[in-house]
């Protein structure tokens, strides 16, 4: 479905050069992104290492089957924030919360708990420990497309990532 | 009266010197990138104490002294920020505090958040460190 998704954006950045353009933009302007223009439903669609390395295909290929997706939702009290992977009838997530800091900005975020559901069974439902402060994880926001249709980011962990909004959850 | 910190802003090729600080919970911003430098002892000037800093912090004390670059009284403590060149590669000083240290470019600092190669990620700056930055980024414009 993210691939299909893809298809349909014209300028989605497909070659890390672009995203490594983005970023440098990002870096010397900021963004100027809110978190009005975050909400939805964001399915991943391509990886790259740190140093602009693209991941492997059946990495992507296993990412995409798992139709792995970045919930955001721009509640009153801030971003909530939902990290979820779904195979058949079963589905992993990870909810917590989200802020922005920066011009860039950065989209720092804790996941507060982790549920695993089968339909609409609910098997696991555990509350996380909230992480120190220097531990918390973020992306760093590169770039929304001009049809707020695909968004780039780089993780703590240096990787960069190119998400495709998806219609609904369903995706 | 506000303690007073002496903080050190190294320049070396295009680029500025950063610590990234311990990940201690009790010490303040922890586990971000800061200048180095520290507190003021009794009796200690400003410009004393950012020398010993750097001798206890990167076993290197600059020679002549750096030069004062600004105070800033605004906050809960008095920042006094010194600079000059880091006349010296990292590879013969020593890194005695903190768990890594970094040559930063203007680009990486306005980023707000630097790689570190030790720790494996990116960590965000110490947010006080934006001011010393906006005074990069008026500067280089200035310069053209």
């Amino acid at each position: 479905m993210a691939a299909f998704l893809a298809s349909m954006i014209h300028d989605v950045p497909t070659d890390s050069d672009v995203v490594l353009e983005l970023e440098q933009q990002a870096r010397r302007q900021g963004t100027g992104l809110a978190a009005e223009d975050l909400d939805g439903f964001w399915q991943l669609n391509q990886t790259w290492s740190r140093e602009g390395t693209a991941s492997s295909s059946f990495s992507i290929g296993v990412l995409r089957a798992l139709k792995a997706c970045l919930v955001l939702e721009n509640q009153s009290d801030g971003l909530a924030i939902t990290n979820q992977v779904s195979l058949g009838p079963f589905r992993l997530q990870f909810d917590g919360i989200a802020s922005l800091k920066g011009r860039q900005p950065l989209l720092r975020f804790s996941f507060t708990s982790v549920r695993l559901q089968v339909g609409s069974l609910t098997l696991l439902n555990q509350s996380l420990p909230e992480p120190t402060k220097q531990r918390q994880p973020f992306f760093a926001l590169i770039a929304l497309g001009d049809q707020r249709n695909w968004l780039c980011a780089r993780g703590r962990g240096g990787g960069l990532a190119v998400w495709i909004r998806s219609p609904d959850n369903a995706a | 009266m506000k303690l007073a910190v002496a903080l050190a802003m190294l320049q070396r090729d295009d680029r500025w010197l950063l610590q990234l600080r311990d990940d201690i919970d009790t010490i303040l911003c922890p586990g971000q990138w800061g200048l180095f430098g520290g507190h003021l002892e009794p009796g200690e000037t400003p410009e004393q104490a950012v020398q010993r800093e750097l001798e206890e912090e990167i076993a290197w004390r600059p020679e002549p002294p750096l030069r004062p670059w600004f105070s800033d009284a605004s906050g809960s403590r008095v920042v006094h920020v010194f600079r000059g060149e880091l006349l010296r590669p990292l590879e013969e000083l020593k890194l005695l505090e903190g768990q890594d240290w970094t040559l930063a470019s203007l680009s990486e600092l306005r980023s707000e958040t630097i790689w570190s190669e030790r720790c494996g990620e990116f960590r965000p700056m110490v947010a006080g460190l934006s001011t010393v930055v906006q005074k990069l980024l008026a500067e280089a414009n200035q310069n053209g």
